[in-house]
C-alpha cells in the first residue's frame, strides 16, 4: 500500500514536470532580450571601415580605391540633478588611396569632427570642430553656409554635395517661442581645393594652374582664413516651422581674379546672406522654402547683388516610395539666371533591406548630374552600396566640367 | 404559483435590461484601453529581435513620452544599430482627429533636424515587423470601436473589439480594421489581429509580460507576426519609469542632439 502510494506520488510530481517543462516551452514568452550587452551610458565607441571604388567610365580606370577606416568616441556626463549634460564626441578618418597618387597622398589622416557640448536648462554651447546643416532644403540650399564644400571629393551625391565639418563656437539659447543660435567660425571654414590633376579640378582652375607649372604665370590662390560667423532664429511649431537667419563669411571658391604687376591672384570674396527658410507639413507631404539675399557679393567675375530662392515638396506614397521635388533659381544683375530642379524618388524592396531609387539635378546650361543606385543591408553591421553617376553640361558650367567623370561606385561597409 | 413564475420572469427581466446597461462599449472599452497609461510622463529602454528566414537582426532603443493636456510628445532616440546610432524621432501627437501630427527627425552626421510628412506611417519601423503606426500612440476616436464579444484567451476573461479606421484616417494606415482581445481585469490588449482592405489577416500582436510598474500596467514583452512573411519581432522593455516629471523642453527640437 505504502509503495503504490509513492509510485502514485512519484508519477503526480514528474507529470506535474512535465507540464511545467511543456508549459514553459510553450510560453511565447518565454525570451530575454535584455541579456544582450548593454550599452555604455557614458562612453560608447563606433566606427566603420569601409572599401569604396569608383571606376570611371569614360576612361576606363579605377580612379579611387579608397578603403577608409572611421572611429568615433561619444562621452556623456549629467550633473546638477539631471539639469545640465556635458557630452563630447570625436571621430577620426584614416584613409589608404593608391589610385590617388598623382595628385594626393596616398595614406591620410585627419580629425573629422571634435566637439564639446554643455547642454542646459536655457542655453547650450558647442565648442569644437563639427558639422552643421542649415536650411530646410533637401539638393541644393541657399543657407547651409556653415560648411564649406568638400572640393577634393565632393559629390555627396548627385544632388547634394559633400561638406566639410568647421572648427566652431555655437550657442543656442532657448526663448519662449524659438531658439536663437549664433555660430563663430574664428579660422573661417574649412576650405579644401582640389589638387592639381584631379578629376575634380575644375577646367578653369586646372588651366592656370597648368600655365604656372610650366613657368607662363605666377599664380597665387589666397586661402582666406578669416574669422566667419552667423545667427539665425528658428521656431518649429504645430504644422509650420521657420527661420530667419544671416551669414557673414566668404566663398567656398576662389572666384575673384585680380593682378598687381606680374602677380595673379585668386581670391573668395566676402558674402553676407539674409535669409527665411519655412517647412510646413500637409498631411502626408512637406513644403520646404528657402530665400536668400546677399547684397555686392561676386558673380559670374562681376560685382552684383544675389538672389537664390528654393521650393521643394516631398512625400511618402504607399508604404515606402519617397519623392522629392525640388526648383531653385538664382538671380544676379551681373549674370544670366540660374535655375534647375533637384530630385529623388526611392523606394525600399527585399522586406526593406535594400534602398533602390534614382536622384540628381537638372540646371541651365544643359547641366545634369543623374545618379542610380542602389543600398543593401546584409544584417545588422555589413552594407553593400553601388551607384552609376553621370554629369553632363555645357563647357565652363559647374557640372560641365566633370562631364569626363562619370563613374560606377562600389562600397562595402562594415559598422561597429 | 402563477405568481411566483411572474415575479421571477420579471425579476430575470430586469436583470437582464440591468446586465445590458452595464455591458461597455466598443469606445468605453477603447478609452479604458487609452487610460491605462495614467501617467503623466515615462522613459523605457526597447530591444527588437526580428527573425526573418535564418536572418536575425537586434535593434535597440529608448523612448520618451509626455502628455500635453490631451495630446502627447514624445521621443524615439535609436542606439543600435550603427548605421542609425543616435537618430532621434520627435513627434507631437494630437487627441484632436483633423489635426495632424507633427514630426521631425534629427539626423546625427548633419546636425539637421527635418520636418517629415506623416506619409510613412506605412512603412516598417527599423526593418521589423511592427509598422511606423503600430509605435505611436494611437487617438481613441482615430478608430470607429465595436465590442464584438465577451470571451476567454488563455485562461483570461476578455472583451473583443473591433476597430476601424475613420475616413479622415484610414489612408495613413495599413490596415482596414483592427480586432483586438483586451483583458477585462488590466484593460491591456492581450491580442490584436490586423487585417487588410480584403479581409485577409495582415499580422497578429500578443502582449506578455504584464506586471505592474508605479502602479501602471504594463505589457513588457510584445510578439509581432507576420505570417505570410514567415516572419516575427520580439519586442522587451526594460527600465520602464513613469512620472520622473520630465521637463517640457525634453520634447521640443533643442533637444534633440548626438
Amino acid at each position: 500500500m505504502s509503495n503504490r502510494r509513492l509510485n502514485v506520488s512519484v508519477a503526480a510530481i514528474f507529470s506535474w514536470v512535465l507540464a511545467c517543462c511543456s508549459h514553459a516551452a510553450n510560453d511565447p514568452f518565454d525570451f530575454d532580450l535584455t541579456a544582450a550587452a548593454a550599452v555604455d551610458p557614458t562612453w560608447q565607441w563606433a566606427g566603420y571601415f569601409e572599401s569604396r571604388n569608383q571606376y570611371f567610365t569614360e576612361t576606363q580606370g579605377w580612379e579611387s580605391t579608397r578603403a577608409q577606416a572611421r572611429f568615433e568616441l561619444k562621452w556623456v556626463q549629467t550633473v546638477m540633478s539631471g539639469e545640465v549634460q556635458w557630452r563630447g564626441f570625436a571621430s577620426v578618418d584614416v584613409e589608404h588611396d593608391a589610385r590617388t597618387r598623382d595628385y594626393r597622398d596616398v595614406v591620410r589622416s585627419e580629425v573629422r569632427e571634435a566637439f564639446l557640448v554643455r547642454d542646459g536648462v536655457a542655453m547650450d554651447v558647442t565648442v569644437g570642430k563639427q558639422r552643421i546643416a542649415w536650411g530646410t532644403a533637401d539638393g541644393v540650399s541657399t543657407i547651409d553656409r556653415v560648411n564649406a564644400v568638400d572640393f577634393r571629393d565632393p559629390i555627396g551625391n548627385a544632388r547634394t554635395s559633400s561638406r566639410r565639418p568647421s572648427w566652431l563656437v555655437r550657442v543656442e539659447r532657448k526663448l519662449p517661442l524659438g531658439t536663437l543660435e549664433a555660430v563663430w567660425l574664428p579660422r573661417g571654414r574649412d576650405v579644401k581645393l582640389p589638387e592639381f590633376g584631379s578629376p575634380w579640378e575644375p577646367t578653369d582652375l586646372h588651366s592656370l594652374r597648368q600655365q604656372r607649372a610650366d613657368g607662363l604665370i605666377r599664380l597665387d590662390i589666397e586661402d582666406i582664413k578669416a574669422h566667419e560667423g552667423g545667427v539665425r532664429y528658428l521656431v518649429y511649431g504645430e504644422g509650420f516651422d521657420w527661420s530667419l537667419g544671416y551669414f557673414n563669411g566668404y566663398t567656398d571658391a576662389p572666384v575673384q581674379f585680380s593682378q598687381r604687376l606680374d602677380q595673379l591672384r585668386l581670391s573668395p570674396v566676402r558674402i553676407r546672406t539674409y535669409n527665411a527658410a519655412g517647412a510646413v507639413g500637409l498631411s502626408s507631404s512637406t513644403l520646404r522654402g528657402e530665400i536668400a539675399f546677399a547684397p555686392d557679393t561676386w558673380v559670374a567675375g562681376r560685382q552684383s547683388d544675389l538672389l537664390q530662392m528654393v521650393v521643394g515638396w516631398d512625400r511618402t506614397f504607399f508604404a515606402n516610395l519617397y519623392a522629392n521635388l525640388q526648383l531653385f533659381w538664382d538671380e544676379a544683375r551681373s549674370s544670366e539666371e540660374s535655375y534647375g530642379v533637384t530630385f529623388a524618388l526611392t523606394n525600399k524592396v527585399w522586406d526593406d533591406a535594400a534602398d533602390i531609387g534614382i536622384r540628381g539635378q537638372v540646371a541651365n546650361a544643359q547641366q545634369h548630374a543623374v545618379e542610380v543606385f542602389m543600398d543593401y543591408s546584409f544584417g545588422d553591421n555589413l552594407k553593400l552600396s553601388t551607384k552609376y553617376l553621370v554629369f553632363d553640361g555645357s563647357t565652363g558650367s559647374p557640372l560641365g566640367d566633370f562631364d569626363a567623370n562619370d563613374f560606377l561606385e562600389l562600397t562595402l561597409r562594415w559598422e561597429f | 404559483m402563477f405568481k411566483t413564475k411572474y415575479v421571477m420572469a420579471t425579476v430575470s427581466l430586469i436583470a437582464a435590461l440591468h446586465s445590458h446597461a452595464q455591458m461597455p462599449t466598443g469606445r468605453d472599452i477603447a478609452q479604458r484601453m487609452d487610460d491605462v497609461n495614467s501617467a503623466q510622463d515615462g522613459t523605457r529602454d526597447a530591444t527588437m529581435l526580428i527573425e526573418r528566414g535564418g536572418q536575425k537582426l537586434q535593434r535597440k532603443l529608448n523612448m520618451m513620452n509626455k502628455k500635453f493636456g490631451d495630446d502627447e510628445r514624445s521621443i524615439i532616440r535609436f542606439i543600435e544599430p550603427a548605421d542609425v546610432r543616435d537618430t532621434q524621432f520627435l513627434s507631437w501627437t494630437y487627441e484632436a482627429t483633423e489635426k495632424d501630427d507633427d514630426m521631425w527627425v534629427f539626423f546625427p552626421s548633419e546636425n539637421l533636424i527635418r520636418r517629415i510628412s506623416g506619409g510613412g506611417k506605412k512603412g516598417s519601423f527599423m526593418r521589423s515587423d511592427f509598422a511606423n503606426e503600430d509605435i505611436e500612440q494611437r487617438a481613441v476616436d482615430d478608430d470607429v470601436h465595436m465590442l464584438l464579444e465577451e470571451s476567454e484567451w488563455g485562461n483570461v476573461a476578455v472583451f473583443v473589439i473591433e476597430s476601424v479606421p475613420i475616413p479622415a484616417k484610414a489612408k495613413d494606415s495599413n490596415y482596414a480594421k483592427r480586432k483586438t482581445w483586451v483583458d477585462k481585469e488590466t484593460w491591456l490588449a492581450l491580442k490584436v489581429e490586423y487585417y487588410d482592405r480584403r479581409g485577409r489577416l495582415l499580422k497578429q500582436m500578443t502582449q506578455g509580460g504584464i506586471e505592474q510598474i508605479d502602479g501602471i500596467w504594463t505589457a513588457t514583452k510584445i510578439i509581432m507576426e507576420t505570417p505570410r512573411k514567415k516572419s516575427r519581432t520580439l519586442m522587451q522593455y526594460a527600465n520602464v519609469r513613469y512620472n520622473l516629471g520630465l521637463q517640457d523642453s525634453v520634447f521640443e527640437q533643442s533637444s534633440l542632439k548626438r
